[in-house]
């Protein structure tokens, strides 16, 4: 269903006022594994504190927040802190090899509802990914080939893409500047980490 | 030519087949006919056609035949056309117009960091629970409704329409038709010169290859690239660059038996593998530029609704100065760890 005003206008009052007070929040907590010994930190930048040390394999729970390439996760006694992003692996399976403190609902079925964050207040309800509701089925192979082209839709959609100066306006009101970055470099060649200086 | 030699010769054999006799048909006589003429057409060089207007799909199947320079701007837009007909003939678009604007707006943006920014670039939301994104020659892009759900903010969604973006800059989905198409072609002949109905035939052959491309999946080098240019193309529009990856991360978690991401799954290397191939490219390359407050989709919607916004005003310029004194968080508000 689309839009709902009154409902997004008091949200974004929850919203506003939510963000206030720091990072987005999950709404229950995730199941994931630590892949390789790492250090977890106080904050996340390499330079920040050590917490403590992790092994391989240490179960954790992730509190929902990112910041860039670092995520906060909360250790079997309560301990939160900072790891990268690569070093952990969300898990789907059921039983978590380590015990997990948080009495969180991410075991065996449970929908990562997380990562829905504070856009499941605009949703009637939260969605789970792991269950696809009654009747609902998302697009399949056998859906692909059983399409009939509908070259009509494409004319609408086409009538919907916005214009070059339309998309740099909304850059500006939406505070995304371009920037300068060097290509990333292709791993199967043998190339050399350029320091390249993340520029402007 | 080789591939076209290798066609050249199984339309040859072909021929002497049913000359032979060895298929009775009654429509034979103009059946041979018509493969003399196919090919003729197959191994002209000219993107022109005797075929009449209505057969333009057939051209088309010639072209991909050939190899993807051939194919100029035009045509690899209405190859996009034709397939784009095919996602929109599978799932419809989504009716909620400030959704396609936002993702309008926020892929075009990215386009224009790209190498050809000046595609007419089109994107558009699918109607679809799963989580699922394609695309297009010649700058048709597409998500799911059940993809832009799942995003945890407006990096992760761009991040998947910078790797789209990527697929349509590189040409893969050219590149993956141009062989496809000369296998296709050259069973097409030998079919349909029983029906003398080639070119319609050849026609609907577009509509086939490309399902089949959409079920399979490109080539595993193609999305290993797409990830590695998405991530360095969402960085240069802006965006937290590790928003890609953390949408992969979501994707790595689900069943492999969850119907919404059966697709996804199936037709992308394993998620695992791009992770890796992701942090061993980005390093902490990048890391000076993310950081940011993560921006919900939801948020941005809220604060860019025009209150008197009619659907169809879509290509007009978007009211701009009332509404945003309610502006949405600047990045320079550093949040709390």
């Amino acid at each position: 269903m689309p839009t709902r005003p009154l409902q997004l206008r008091a949200g974004l009052l929850c919203l506003v006022s939510a963000l206030a007070f720091g990072p987005l929040h999950a709404q229950t907590s995730q199941t994931l594994i630590v892949k390789r010994d790492t250090d977890l930190r106080q904050n996340p930048a390499d330079n920040s504190t050590t917490v403590t040390r992790l092994s391989a394999q240490t179960a954790a729970t992730g509190t929902g927040e990112r910041q860039g390439g670092w995520t906060r996760i909360r250790l079997g006694n309560g301990t939160t802190g900072w790891v990268r992003l690569f070093e952990v692996s969300l898990t789907s399976s059921a039983p978590a090899t380590g015990a997990s403190a948080a009495p969180s609902a991410a075991a065996g079925s449970a929908t990562p509802n997380f990562l829905r964050g504070l856009g499941s207040m605009f949703a009637p309800g939260p969605k789970p990914v792991a269950t696809s509701t009654l009747g609902i089925r998302g697009l399949d192979a056998n859906d692909l080939a059983s399409a009939q082209p509908n070259p009509a839709a494409v004319a609408q959609g086409e009538r919907l893409r916005t214009s070059a100066s339309d998309a740099q306006q909304f850059a500006q009101r939406a505070g995304l500047q371009a920037r300068t970055v060097d290509d990333l470099p292709d791993g199967r060649t043998a190339a050399t980490p350029s320091q390249t200086a993340p520029s402007q | 030519m080789k591939p076209l030699n290798a066609l050249r010769t199984v339309t040859v054999a072909t021929g002497i087949l049913l000359l032979s006799g060895c298929v009775t048909n009654p429509q034979l006589p103009a059946g041979v006919g018509s493969l003399g003429s196919t090919l003729g057409m197959l191994a002209g060089a000219g993107t022109t056609s005797t075929m009449p207007a209505g057969r333009g799909q057939g051209n088309l199947m010639e072209l991909l035949a050939q190899s993807v320079q051939s194919i100029d701007e035009p045509k690899e837009i209405e190859i996009g056309r034709q397939l784009s007909a095919i996602l929109l003939g599978a799932k419809p678009l989504h009716p909620d117009p400030a959704l396609q604007r936002y993702v309008n707006n926020l892929g075009r943006w990215i386009s224009l960091q790209s190498p050809r920014p000046h595609l007419p670039w089109t994107f558009m939301v699918l109607d679809d629970a799963g989580f699922n994104a394609f695309a297009a020659p010649g700058g048709y892009v597409f998500v799911t409704k059940g993809l832009v759900d799942q995003a945890r903010g407006e990096a992760e969604l761009g991040g998947v329409l910078a790797h789209e973006i990527t697929h349509v800059v590189e040409k893969h989905h050219l590149k993956s038709l141009n062989k496809t198409a000369q296998a296709a072609l050259a069973g097409q002949v030998l079919a349909s010169s029983l029906r003398n109905d080639l070119a319609s035939a050849v026609a609907s052959q577009l509509v086939g290859i490309g399902k089949e491309l959409y079920g399979k999946g490109l080539d595993r080098d193609d999305e290993f690239e797409a990830d590695r240019k998405g991530v360095a193309l969402a960085a240069r529009a802006g965006l937290d660059p590790y928003g890609l990856p953390s949408l992969l991360q979501t994707l790595a978690q689900a069943q492999p038996d969850n119907p919404n991401y059966v697709l996804a799954l199936s037709t992308h290397p394993p998620t695992e593998q791009r992770l890796g191939a992701l942090e061993k490219a980005m390093d902490q390359r990048l890391d000076g530029l993310s950081g940011q407050a993560p921006v919900l989709i939801t948020q941005r919607l809220a604060s860019s609704q025009a209150p008197v916004a009619s659907p169809e005003a879509a290509p007009a310029t978007t009211t701009p100065a009332p509404a945003p004194a309610r502006k949405t968080t600047r990045p320079e508000r550093k949040p709390k760890a």
